[in-house]
């Protein structure tokens, strides 16, 4: 794997789940809502498990800058995500919050697995062995616009979905 | 990297991120217009007589001479659109028309009512061709429907029961008054205000099911 992608993708899922990880914190009552509506686990364990998720979080964002192999840590966290989204799916509660951070809510949705897989795939690149070569200023700089510009466009995407939600509800209306 | 390629490089990326930027504020601003064409209603004010109450019960004189009778004990056989107006104001007069054809095509009877100076009346009836008949100057009026902004229309169904109310200022605000009373919501306030709790009842469903 060439260096600059790989170190792309690394600093790029980093920043997303230390995002992740300050956003949940700040709304902790509320993920902790989103968790216990997820109705998977005993309601008494929800606290210590909305706990251990936002650390494991902060773990695998920072393990992102020191080890490739944290690659495994973001897949394994995002199959836990699919798994519970998927669940929720299948039982046809769309309505719950998905408790991806953020300051409103967003129902589940299929997309929402779509989203992760394409994270999980980029965690796949993280894997792949590095073909060694020296980071000159140049590549420094193509992964910083890089990192800017996936983390433009995640915020984007983000703001589609609110969209999308938004037509949906509209069309309810008339 | 010879110098042209680094020159390209340099530029690519910054007109990337440029352009995701743009991305960006795009979508913002389709979310933006998304709240903006929410459905726009006549916007009712907390004053005067409420939906689905009886109209205040007052005597007024039109411009003829004729009594006219508000109220529940008032006698009609058609719908009423009040629609209060002054000449003096300027949306008043760019609406008149459209109020009057949505009152046709809705049939209802259509009555002006207003207060001041009956000069000024005269004028403006004269202007638009307004059947002195359907105009009525009375402050008690006013008083009695809580106005306080115009032009402000009730619509009041043939038992005298205040069906939608609200201050119009366009036409999608006029016609909103009729949808109220077909819906048998009070304003389309009520009526998103409604919307947001049948939400609300659905989640709190959900979660009373699992």
């Amino acid at each position: 794997m060439e260096p600059v992608i790989s170190w792309t993708l690394r600093v790029a899922l980093a920043l997303l789940f230390a995002i992740s990880v300050w956003e949940k914190v700040q709304g902790f009552s509320k993920f902790k809502r989103a968790m216990r509506d997820y109705e998977l686990i005993p309601r008494a364990w929800v606290s210590i498990a909305a706990r251990s998720l936002i650390v494991c979080e902060g773990v695998v964002a920072i393990a992102l800058v020191a080890t490739p192999w944290s690659g495994l840590g973001v897949i394994g966290l995002l199959v836990v995500y699919c798994v519970a989204i998927a669940i929720n799916l299948a039982r046809g509660r769309t309505e719950i919050d998905c408790g991806c951070g953020g300051t409103d809510g967003q129902p589940l949705s299929s997309l929402l697995l779509v989203r992760n897989a394409l994270l999980a795939i980029a965690a796949l690149g993280v894997l792949l062995p590095l073909r060694s070569r020296p980071l000159g200023p140049h590549d420094i700089f193509a992964i910083g616009a890089a990192v800017t510009t996936i983390s433009i466009l995640w915020t984007a995407s983000g703001q589609l979905l609110k969209n999308a939600q938004a037509v949906r509800s509209m069309e309810g209306t008339r | 990297m010879t110098e042209s390629q680094l020159v390209s490089h340099y530029a690519l990326w910054a007109l990337v991120v440029g352009l995701s930027v743009v991305v960006l504020v795009l979508t913002r601003q389709v979310g933006i217009l998304h709240e903006r064409i929410a459905p726009a209603g006549a916007l009712a004010l907390s004053s005067g007589p409420v939906v689905g109450e009886p109209a205040p019960q007052v005597d007024a004189h039109a411009l003829d001479g004729t009594r006219v009778r508000f109220g529940p004990e008032a006698e009609r056989l058609t719908s009423q659109l009040l629609f209060f107006v002054s000449p003096r104001c300027t949306v008043c007069r760019e609406l008149q028309p459209v109020v009057r054809s949505i009152a046709t095509r809705n049939h209802v009877r259509l009555t002006f009512a207003s207060d001041g100076d009956e000069l000024d009346h005269d004028s403006f009836i004269a202007s638009h061709q307004i059947d002195r008949g359907d105009y009525v100057v009375s402050e008690e009026l006013g008083t009695q429907f809580g106005i306080a902004k115009l032009p402000y229309a009730v619509l009041i169904d043939e038992h005298g029961i205040v069906r939608a109310q609200g201050l119009v200022n366009t036409r999608e605000h006029v016609e909103s008054l009729f949808e109220a009373q077909e819906l048998g919501v009070g304003s389309v306030q009520d009526y998103l205000q409604g919307k947001d709790q049948r939400s609300d009842s659905k989640e709190v469903h959900a979660h009373g099911l699992a």
